[in-house]
């Protein structure tokens, strides 16, 4: 089976209750009460006031985690791949309840309701010319932006840069709460997608598998994603993680030394 | 005419979610659009959105007429008391 290489250079992660590095390595070694503040809202003093009004706490925090890896020096010339299993979804049933009773939609919500409503707020306030892609694929949304980075990275590998992947999911609002869903701790996690032979940070394989029907129904199917791989990463005694969605597998391994 | 102009100030901000901009920010005379106060084009659709619900005035997407009636508070608030004013007379 085909492996491909990626290195993980730069992380960064939001909920409501954490987001300083050291509270995420605390949280992936087991800490999981946390710091009991849950109502912590992200700074994004780089995005003007009049984009910002429009962000909802979701975007808002995903924002806060790309802008982390992005450092002083905006724009970064680096591709931007933005990934949410169900997005704004909140908006969209408010406009779905506004036409049931033939109401007026909200221009604004609508405008923001699109899935890559976000990833263009990032572009608008950052001045990034590069691309940026928005995906939603399923329970396993967060693999296919890696896997779309790792293409991003390979079509052009001349540009020598690395891709930003930016990933992110609310609960289910209502009527959809019903849903079976794993609660989630990361609300929002940007990690920064490089070649294998980058030499710092976080070298990982992976490969991906079609299983036969029937097959590979197991518990992993519909759990938090962000949290296992988040977790996977930060800690040193984790060096494998398999996980199935609809019958998908994926497989990632740590290689050789972890140097950050 | 004044309270009706603090009145439209106070919808501008509801309903274009306007953060950190108080009533007392915002120069009656000034452009609400572009070089003004900043709004933008889906701005000027939600705010065709609340005119409609509140004072149930209905303004054609883009004509010249809407740019004037768009252009400040001091234009809009014109133009919610001529609306009123000839709802008062039917």
């Amino acid at each position: 089976m085909e492996r491909f290489q990626i290195t993980i250079s730069d992380w960064a992660a939001f909920s409501p209750s954490r987001m300083k590095r050291e509270e995420w390595l605390a949280w992936a070694g087991g800490d999981a009460d946390g710091n009991q503040e849950t109502s912590r809202k992200p700074d994004l003093p780089w995005v003007n006031s009049m984009l910002r009004r429009r962000l909802s706490p979701m975007g808002r925090s995903a924002l806060w985690a790309a802008g982390q890896l992005l450092g002083e020096h905006r724009p970064e010339p680096m591709a931007t791949v933005f990934a949410s299993r169900h997005g704004e979804v909140g908006r969209t049933i408010q406009l779905l309840r506004n036409l049931a009773v033939k109401a007026p939609l909200s221009p604004a919500s609508f405008s923001l309701s699109v899935h890559n409503a976000i990833g263009g707020i990032h572009s608008i306030a950052n001045k990034v010319f590069s691309p940026v892609t928005a995906i939603s694929a399923g329970p396993d949304t967060l693999f296919a932006a890696l896997l779309e980075a790792y293409t991003l990275l390979r079509s052009c590998p001349e540009a020598g840069g690395d891709v930003l992947c930016v990933f992110y999911d609310d609960p289910l609002p209502s009527p959809l709460d019903g849903f079976n869903q794993v609660p989630s701790d990361v609300q929002a996690l940007a990690v920064r997608v490089g070649l294998a032979d980058t030499g710092t940070g976080i070298p990982l394989e992976f490969s991906l598998a079609q299983l036969p029907e029937g097959a590979g129904q197991t518990e992993s199917e519909d759990c938090a994603h962000g949290d296992r791989f988040l977790r996977f990463l930060l800690r040193d005694d984790c060096v494998a993680l398999d996980l199935i969605a609809d019958r998908r597998f994926w497989q990632w391994r740590k290689c050789g030394l972890v140097s950050s | 005419m004044n309270e009706l102009k603090v009145e439209l100030k106070k919808l501008v901000i509801d309903a274009l979610e306007l953060e950190d901009i108080t009533v007392d920010d915002i120069d009656s005379s000034e452009p609400l659009f572009l070089d003004g106060l900043g709004l933008d084009s889906i701005d000027a659709l939600e705010l065709g959105l609340a005119l409609q619900k509140r004072y149930n005035i209905k303004l054609a997407a883009d004509s010249e007429k809407t740019r004037k009636h768009f252009a400040s508070i001091n234009n809009l608030a014109e133009l919610v008391a001529s609306h009123e004013s000839a709802r008062g007379e039917i």
